[in-house]
């Protein structure tokens, strides 16, 4: 090679290099510009999707009535599902949350599939109850999960529970409900007729407020179908390893269908969101079969179940 | 010799050097500081003397945007560290997704890789300070995050923490995660 020509190539290398490695500023200063004018960002550090996530509770209380925990019976209720979930969230570090490997039902950008991977919930899971007979479940940013007592009650045993509860942990831990306002919003802050009414100004206090009332009426509009097929899966996969049974996920779904037929469900209600559940049980059998997820035997003994059977009643019987 | 000497050695110097150091930036390394991302209060900040969730004992708890020193060593999700608490040295094991390698705040976001993420921004400071802004700005709101708080600390002391009316405290969680192991154990749930 002449040497005129290595010159050149080194020079257009050195462009390369110099264009990437100031890519980050650019986005930094864009960033600050994007903050002034209220826009949303991404990749949110832990304390941050926190508080967001508390800023949304505040919403959904506001919406749905917590239980105040003031009797012995809402304590005990409460330690239960918040063992539960903390549990589960431990044990199931490791399940992979690639969107290719949980069955190719959602589609990831190389930087939010970077962020699922590494997104850890600032002080673990927190689990609330709603007090209403309506079947809601919602999980925000940062690890707060509200279920009603009425999702609650559909569940038979504490095993149809855990699969509940690993269902909306997964949304949280998978970040479907960020990816789908950062989608529908262009990672601009929405407004609304509530938002709006509740913060009309537009200091950085306001533009938060709205950031959580429009984070709540995102989530209520729901998952989409593959986001839904995604939570069944990493939830399945989070059950077998924490000593369940992989088939409670078929059973509380079979639970959803007999309460779809015994109701009518409106268009609006949490359950309509989600896809043809018949559709989801068949994807949840095909799944413990290829991937040969199998149950903990010890759960299955006469007296782990009675265990299980007995906290189970005593919290929610 | 002529064209030896018309050789762009610098520029090719400088090219190597600026692959080197994206090359290091992006790989863990033995002896590299890395900080912790989530709260001390996370059950996860606790370091343990291994990787077996129920044989496990806790070493000691680590604080938020503590930097800890990475080990040689790694099983599944967990990394082995090294890192000073309550001024002992200790070394154990805790989930890789509770670091990070840069200290928290403000800073632009690199990738695994040592990219940094094209979606990478400042951070726009959700905290404590914008909380409370909100509060003030919206009385429903200020209503219901005392709702909210109210129930964080109710859940923190049936978990054996302790309570508090601030959202930062920082407290060992390693009562927590007793509760969650013999929750498990009780429950036939053991592997
Ligand atoms: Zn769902």
């Amino acid at each position: 090679m002449k040497t005129n020509k290595i010159n050149v190539w080194v020079t257009r290398l050195m462009l390369g290099a110099l264009v990437f490695s100031f890519t980050g500023c650019a986005f930094l200063m864009a960033a600050n510009d994007a903050l002034k004018e209220g826009k949303l960002v991404d990749n949110l550090e832990p304390s941050e999707e926190y508080y967001l996530g508390r800023g949304v509770s505040a919403v959904i209380i506001q919406n749905y009535e917590p239980i105040k925990i003031d009797t012995p019976k809402q304590e005990t209720q409460i330690k239960y599902l918040n063992d539960m979930a903390g549990y589960i969230e431990k044990a199931a570090q490791g399940v992979t949350r690639s969107a290719r490997k949980l069955g190719d039902h959602t589609d990831r950008s190389y930087d939010q599939q970077e962020h699922v991977y590494n997104l850890a919930l600032h002080k673990g899971i927190q689990v609330g109850i709603l007090n209403t007979e309506e079947v809601a479940a919602h999980g925000t940013p940062g690890g707060f999960l509200w279920l009603s007592y009425g999702a609650i009650h559909m569940c038979k045993n504490e095993d149809e529970l855990a699969a509940l509860v690993a269902h909306e942990m997964s949304h949280i831990i998978l970040d479907h409900g960020m990816a789908n306002y950062r989608s529908a919003h262009k990672s601009q802050i929405a407004s609304s007729f509530a938002s709006d009414h509740m913060f009309p100004g537009d200091s950085k206090f306001s533009n938060f407020g709205r950031l959580c009332v429009t984070g709540f009426e995102s989530m209520r509009n729901g998952y989409n179908p593959g986001q839904e097929f995604e939570a069944d899966n990493w939830g399945t996969r989070a059950l077998a390893v924490s000593g369940y049974k992989p088939e409670a996920m078929v059973e509380v779904l079979t639970r959803v269908e007999e309460f779809e037929k015994a109701h009518e469900v409106k268009p609006e209600d949490y359950l309509a969101h989600h896809p043809p559940i018949h559709k989801r049980i068949d994807t949840v059998k095909e799944l413990i079969k290829t991937e040969k997820l199998t149950v903990n035997p010890k759960s299955q003994t006469a007296e782990a179940i009675k265990a299980r059977s007995d906290r189970f009643a005593a919290a929610f019987k | 010799m002529d064209r030896w000497k018309k050789f762009p050695w610098r520029r090719l110097l400088a090219l190597v050097l600026a692959m080197a150091a994206l090359i290091f930036a992006s790989t863990y390394s033995k002896g590299e500081d890395m900080y912790v991302k989530v709260a001390s209060s996370n059950p996860d900040a606790v370091v343990l003397s291994s990787t077996d969730f129920f044989e496990s004992e806790p070493l000691g708890n680590l604080k938020q945007n503590q930097s800890v020193e990475m080990l040689d060593k790694t099983d599944g999700e967990y990394v082995k560290i090294s890192a000073t608490v309550d001024g002992k040295k200790v070394e154990g094991w805790v989930k890789k997704v509770i670091l990070q390698k840069k200290p928290l705040e403000n800073s632009p976001r690199v990738s695994e890789s040592g990219a940094v993420d094209n979606a990478s921004f400042a951070a726009p400071g959700f905290d404590k300070e914008i909380e409370n802004g909100m509060r003030k700005e919206s009385p429903e709101m200020d209503k219901a995050l005392t709702q909210l708080q109210d129930f964080e600390k109710k859940r923190a002391r049936l978990m054996g923490l302790k309570e508090s009316d601030d959202p930062d405290f920082e407290q060992d969680p390693t009562p927590m995660l007793n509760s969650y192991r013999d929750f498990a154990n009780s429950g036939g749930l053991k592997n």
